[in-house]
């Protein structure tokens, strides 16, 4: 076997991952040292390209295309081992998606502090619409409810009423935090007193 | 003391490994035996998301250049080609936004058409990265390996069919041919040398002839 033969068999060998060892690196130090490797490689590829993939084979690499990339490796440093990386960051380092591990954390913490505030917003008037509520109630509204009680039979102010149904909220609060069932009775036993 | 078993062989992919780490100890030429392999492909690939002939060039060097770059964190934890064509594809998407332009196809549409699926749609448009010249090369070449293959004597015709239709290691070819993996190494060797012989010229036409 001559040496242009024994190159190309160990081409044929090399693309069947056949080679190992002493009789890989020989091969290796042959596609240095001799074109024809390179030729034998393209040449088994393509043929292997064609024998699988039929008229739609990809054809034989272009030389002119690996000259042109030999001059910019030429330029390139050497790859060095470093931690493993996936391929995209290998590319391009891009800012986490939104679907990131930490925004998730973030998410949940937000959806849970906006459920306690609804939670709060809903419960905490009736749980404590009791008379210690009373005294929370801001001034402003204590004179309308308690100063100006009414003598005799109530009248009722229809405006009243109708603000009250107007402006009326979740679980029967008002923007004042008290259920306006409370305020019209509240106004109601104060004449009893 | 019983003998210890031998080594598995190893496959086109160990083959593919063992460039790499090649290339990482420094030699670059181990890097210029998988851009051959992987040339022809990678340009497919980007010709599905570009229709400038001459971009689809100048992504595939860049491809090649940055995953040269990147060598050093491949660990074969994934075959070298569904990692290169990782890089591909974000190589090919950078280079559109910068250039302001939308892919031609989206990615979904190009994971179905990888080479591994050989029923996809896309797959059987022409791409930029191919002219009505070299699919008719691309032709021309399947037909004189096909013609070639007929005219082999039996047993290398079976040994390269095994091989890389088939797909069987050298050991299980043996195996069902009956034969020393020796020899099927120099069958299959032989067949691809016939083989060789007469697509040279269109291989030599195609893709220049200063190798």
């Amino acid at each position: 076997m001559d040496r242009t033969e024994q190159t190309r068999e160990w081409m044929s060998a090399l693309v069947d991952g056949q080679l190992r060892d002493v009789e890989f690196s020989q091969a290796m130090q042959r596609v240095a040292d001799d074109a024809e490797a390179l030729r034998a490689w393209r040449d088994y590829q393509a043929i292997g390209d064609a024998l699988r993939s039929g008229d739609r084979a990809c054809g034989g690499a272009s030389s002119e295309f690996l000259q042109k990339l030999q001059a910019q490796l030429a330029a390139q440093p050497l790859p060095q081992r470093e931690a493993p990386l996936t391929s995209f960051e290998a590319v391009n380092a891009a800012p986490p998606a939104a679907n990131d591990g930490r925004w998730k954390i973030a998410a949940g913490f937000a959806s849970v502090a906006a459920l306690a505030a609804l939670t709060w917003n809903v419960v905490a008037p009736t749980a404590t619409s009791t008379a210690p509520q009373m005294a929370a109630t801001p001034a402003t509204v204590i004179p309308v409810a308690v100063t100006e009680p009414p003598r005799g039979n109530m009248v009722r102010d229809p405006s009243l009423d109708k603000l009250l149904a107007a402006h009326r909220q979740l679980g029967s609060a008002t923007v004042l935090q008290q259920p306006a069932g409370f305020l019209r009775n509240a106004t109601f036993e104060g004449a009893g007193r | 003391m019983t003998p210890k078993p031998p080594a598995p062989a190893p496959s086109p992919t160990d083959t593919d490994l063992m460039l790499v780490e090649r290339t990482v100890a420094g030699d670059q030429k181990a890097y210029e035996l998988l851009v051959i392999k992987y040339q022809r492909r990678i340009e497919r690939l980007i010709g599905r998301m570009v229709r400038d002939t001459d971009l689809v060039q100048d992504i595939a060097q860049e491809t090649f250049i940055r995953a040269y770059r990147a060598l050093g964190q491949f660990r074969g934890d994934a075959q070298f080609y569904t990692w290169l064509y990782r890089i591909a594809v974000n190589t090919a998407k950078k280079a559109l936004v910068d250039l302001k332009r939308d892919p031609v196809v989206s990615e979904s549409a190009l994971r179905g058409g990888d080479d591994e699926d050989e029923t996809s749609g896309v797959e059987n448009e022409l791409t930029s990265a191919e002219t009505p010249e070299t699919v008719l090369a691309a032709k021309e070449i399947a037909a004189t390996v096909n013609s070639a293959m007929e005219a082999l004597p039996d047993e290398l015709r079976q040994a390269v069919t095994l091989r890389e239709i088939e797909g069987l290691s050298y050991e299980e070819i043996a195996e069902v041919m009956n034969c020393p993996i020796g020899t099927v190494r120099s069958r299959i060797f032989r067949a691809r040398e016939a083989i060789s012989a007469k697509v040279k010229p269109l291989l030599e036409n195609q893709s220049g002839k200063r190798w």
